[in-house]
């Protein structure tokens, strides 16, 4: 039972840590993303992938950065 | 059942994980598509979707909602296309995301400059749209009874559209807004529990009013050095004010401090609130670094401030890539 808990603390830590480094998580930043707001649209937004010009996946408002194109696989 | 623990972390994780390729599409009635693009026919204007459900979609240009339509053209145009980007900028401009349209007219300037001339031309017209634009949202928050936004808005179209018609526009309607938005924001120190509280801040509350004076007196005036000078006068007034309740609590060590504390996050806020229209001048101006300064002070009162963060990325943003600014 002790072996299956550290393979598991051991494989999640292992799949958060490649998670966070190239998909899901955003940059650590406090500036939040106000991508579809009114005051977005004459202020800009200044979350850090905005201003990078990608797309936010958090927000599916945003449009900043361009559409990726995927070919069906 | 060892062997699964790892692997359901692993499926678990992945799972977390999938909603960053999620992509999704807005057509015309608002219904949204999540997946992703496969194919953007420029000839026929069709773009080819494959749908998380499942389905492949052909879907006409004319069938997005604006916005997804941007977002489409905009993967057809490198940014080192200038022409491209001019044209890009105008319709960005013309479906309102005024802010990105900034940005596509940086880029096509910088692709190319000779089209600086016409990035001029096309830019006064972004900003005459985006004063007008600024000008609907102000009488939209009013008529709905909202009047502290309806100031907000008014502000940001004094302090970013300065020399615009529709800033003097702005100007005039401040004085419908400006004096009720302030005396909500005071009430509590106008209704103070009792006369010792009164008296004693009795200066601090001439400052503080001499603060909204010379703020109210700077947004309306021509702009330029007149406003600057009005801004940093009216920030002194605002820490003379903190110095007066500091004297009050000095003197009355006991019973007011939370009352005190709420007086002086009132003084604080508009202070930051004059920082940042002072930093919005100078970013107007393309002093970037003046403006950074401004919001540099107004972060040492409140480090957490959401606006002066998001002001701060922007403006460094603006000058280490040399853009226009809005
Ligand atoms: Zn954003
Ligand atoms: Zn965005």
């Amino acid at each position: 039972m002790r072996t299956s808990l550290l393979i598991l603390a051991a494989a999640l830590a292992f799949a958060f840590a490649s998670c966070g480094s190239n998909c899901c998580k955003t940059e650590e930043s406090n500036v939040p993303c106000i991508c579809g707001t009114d005051e977005a649209l004459i202020d800009g937004c200044a979350h850090p992938l905005c201003l990078q010009d990608k797309r936010n996946p958090d927000n599916p408002d945003c449009v900043c950065g361009t559409m990726t194109f995927e070919e069906d696989k | 059942m060892r062997s699964l623990v790892p692997a359901l972390a692993l499926v678990a994780a992945v799972l977390f994980c999938a909603p960053a390729h999620a992509d999704s599409i807005r057509l015309k009635d608002g219904t949204r598509i999540a997946g992703h693009a496969t194919k953007y026919d420029d000839s026929k204007s069709v773009l080819s979707w494959k749908g998380d459900d499942g389905k492949s979609y052909e879907l006409k240009l004319d069938d997005l909602d604006k916005r997804s339509t941007y977002s489409v053209l905009k993967s057809q145009v490198p940014n080192d296309n200038g022409k491209g980007q001019l044209q890009l900028a105008n319709f960005t401009r013309d479906i309102e995301l005024f802010a990105h349209a900034v940005r596509h007219y940086g880029y096509a300037e910088k692709a190319d400059p000779s089209l600086k001339p016409e990035v001029d031309k096309q830019m006064a017209i972004l900003r005459t749209q985006a004063g007008q634009w600024g000008l609907r949202q102000a009488k939209a928050a009013a008529d709905k009874g909202d009047k502290k936004r309806a100031l907000e808005w008014l502000e940001k179209i004094i302090t970013k559209l300065p020399g615009e018609p529709e800033a003097a526009t702005a100007q005039q309607l401040l004085d419908n807004y400006y004096a009720s938005v302030k005396a909500e924001q005071t009430k509590e120190v106008d209704n103070a529990p009792d006369e010792k509280l009164k008296a004693g801040l009795a200066k601090g509350k001439k400052s503080y009013d001499s603060m909204l004076e010379r703020n109210k007196k700077a947004l309306q005036s021509k702009g330029g050095s007149a406003a600057i000078k009005g801004w940093e006068d009216a920030v002194k007034d605002g820490q003379k004010t903190l110095e007066e309740i500091d004297k009050f609590e000095k003197a009355n060590p006991e019973g007011y401090t939370e009352l005190l504390a709420g007086y002086r996050k009132t003084v604080n806020d508009q202070i930051i609130e004059i920082h940042m229209h002072l930093a919005s001048q100078y970013a107007t101006r393309s002093s970037y670094n003046d403006a950074l300064s401004q919001v540099n002070k107004a972060l040492a009162i409140d480090a957490q401030n959401a606006e002066a963060l998001a002001m701060r990325a922007r403006i460094q943003d603006a000058a280490s890539r040399g853009l226009r600014w809005l």
